[in-house]
């Protein structure tokens, strides 16, 4: 792979390469050790974070790196396609306008409007954001206080459960802004593009078909029961 | 224990020796170079495709307005260290002027004119529009801004450039030396480059579809996705199953097939394929080129150069007739 190349032309010389002084080489190896670690720790931070857990040596590290990661773009897990292929989100959009003009209905993305690809992809991207910041409205819920009689072990439990409660809400009320800034960004853009006063928005999952369905049924991939529209809030009972 | 004393310090000499041989091998500049062309070139057509939407993506009205990139960006102890010029403002004058000055120098870089100067600026605008434009991404944006980070590490413009044109017109003859700063950023783009299939396998690992072998289905069945109808294949599971589970095993031995010289041409062939089939089927085509364009950072520079300079062949007739102007010459040789 690093073989030079040999050949010289006759009509041209060629410059040896100055080689590097051990001190600079000693340098140059701790800032690639540095880059490398950064370079791994990132996805690596993203696959040992699973659901409310996450390890409790990648997540420090991370967050020591995170300066560098972040800054540098470094802070991606990779994940194409995976853990696995799921539906693709759309948003549904509903314009209402003061001067007696029709409402006006829209979808993005929208391969008719988007055009090149990658301009469509753009917005595929921002419905995706949607779906992927979306935060139930509804704080997570606290953990209920044992009575007084209850055994010291019982109040050691309630103890940990507050801690763990307190950096679940700041967590839940943090992304429940970045959602509601979206939510709003992606309003307001509506209203400014089409002089719109008011924009519904509806978030929709487009369910892929299984197999079976295409092969025995000849299901369309565009079928009207594919596309199912998301609630904004948590159906009775959950995240109360 | 004496002896394995010696045996720990002689091993330690060895990782020591391997460690400089890997980093501090000066290398000839052409597999950089063609990365630059090429992954500059898609830099710029990425770049480019903001043009159609310049305000509407980071005007005052747009779609990610400051502030809720901000937001979006922001850790939950309240740090940002996600920096962007274009955070500064959306004052559509000024977005435009700082637009049309990124889109020249991004055409500066895959020129390759004053490529060091370029290079750097070229990661400065890439990382830019990446953090600016927070919720709009794809993997096309990271493998942009990774190549962009190590084409400002090595002497990519030492050949194939307006840089070399320049030398030559001053009366440089020399050829293009190996450099460690060539091997340096071409090591640095393969370690990176493994890490992130290693990681996309350990996703995929992790997912039911990818191991009952439909997985593929479900993303060609993507009607957003897709660009290429292939459902046709529904009725061969057999061969859905194959490219499945195909993927999950290349993408996660890739980093250690990717090195051995037997295994590397197998390893290659498979990512052009992967990707060209992300590219066509999946309507990626930009993601699917630029993963193929890393990809040509484990292609040797004595490959790139005879591949180059086959491919130049009818170039270099035309110059040799003297119907091509002569500033053009230097660019096309192969020396660079």
């Amino acid at each position: 792979m690093s073989r030079m190349i040999q050949r010289k032309s006759p009509r041209a010389k060629e410059i040896e390469p100055q080689p590097l002084s051990p001190w600079v080489k000693a340098l140059l190896s701790g800032l690639i050790a540095v880059h490398v670690a950064a370079v791994f720790w990132g996805p690596f931070a993203f696959a040992c974070n699973v659901g409310l857990s996450s390890s409790p040596l990648a997540d420090p590290v991370a967050r020591v790196l995170r300066p560098y990661t972040s800054a540098m773009f470094l802070d991606h897990g990779y994940f194409f396609f995976a853990p696995d292929p799921g539906p693709s989100h759309l948003v549904r959009y509903r314009l209402e306008f003061a001067d007696g003009r029709e409402p006006v209905e829209g979808v993005f993305p929208n391969l008719r409007q988007q055009w090149p690809r990658l301009s469509y992809h753009r917005h595929f991207m921002l419905s995706e954001a949607l779906y992927n910041q979306f935060t139930p409205p509804t704080a997570p819920p606290k953990p209920t206080p044992p009575p007084v009689t209850a055994p010291a072990a019982e109040k050691a439990r309630y103890r940990i459960q507050t801690e763990d409660y307190r950096l679940a809400e700041a967590r839940w009320r943090h992304q429940r802004n970045q959602y509601e800034a979206l939510w709003q960004a992606f309003e307001e853009h509506l209203k400014h593009e089409h002089g719109a006063t008011r924009v519904v928005l509806t978030r929709v999952e487009h369910r892929p078909a299984l197999p079976g369905e295409v092969r025995f049924q000849n299901r369309r991939l565009d079928a009207e029961d594919s596309y199912l529209e998301l609630p904004e809030t948590p159906p009775r009972g959950l995240g109360q | 224990m004496k002896a394995l004393i010696a045996a720990v310090q002689n091993w330690g000499r060895h990782v020591a020796q391997a460690w400089d041989r890997f980093w501090f091998t000066p290398q000839a500049p052409h597999t950089l170079a063609l990365i630059r062309i090429l992954g500059g070139g898609m830099l710029l057509y990425t770049h480019l495709v903001w043009s159609l939407h310049l305000e509407a993506f980071l005007g005052p009205h747009g779609w990610l307005p400051r502030e809720t990139v901000a937001l979006l960006n922001q850790g939950l102890d309240g740090r940002i260290y996600a920096w962007s010029y274009l955070a500064w403002t959306d004052s559509p004058a000024l977005l435009w002027t700082l637009h049309l000055a990124g889109l020249i120098v991004l055409a500066m870089l895959v020129a390759g004119a004053f490529t060091r100067i370029t290079s750097v600026l070229a990661f400065i605008i890439a990382i830019s529009y990446c953090h600016r434009l927070t919720g709009s991404l794809f993997g096309l944006d990271q493998i942009n801004v990774f190549i962009a980070m190590y084409l400002m590490l090595g002497a990519s413009g030492s050949v194939w450039s307006v840089d070399r044109w320049l030398a030559r017109r001053r009366g440089d003859t020399s050829e293009p030396a190996p450099a460690v700063s060539s091997n340096l950023a071409i090591r640095l783009l393969q370690v990176h480059l493994c890490v992130i299939y290693l990681f996309g396998g350990i996703g995929k690992m992790r997912g039911e579809l990818w191991w009952d072998g439909s997985a593929v289905w479900f993303a060609l069945a993507n009607l957003e996705y897709q660009s290429l109808n292939l459902t046709w294949l529904v009725h061969h599971a057999w061969a859905i199953a194959l490219l499945t589970h195909a993927t999950v095993f290349w993408e996660t031995f890739y980093c250690f097939l990717v090195w051995p010289k037997l295994t590397r041409p197998v390893c290659l062939a498979m990512a052009v394929a992967v990707h060209a089939g992300i590219g066509l089927c999946l309507g990626m085509l930009t993601f699917g080129l630029v993963m193929i364009i890393a990809n040509l950072a484990f292609v040797s520079p004595e490959m790139i150069r005879a591949t180059v300079g086959w491919l130049l062949r009818p170039l270099r007739r035309l110059a040799t007739r003297g119907t091509m102007p002569t500033e053009l010459v230097g660019i096309v040789s192969t020396r660079g």
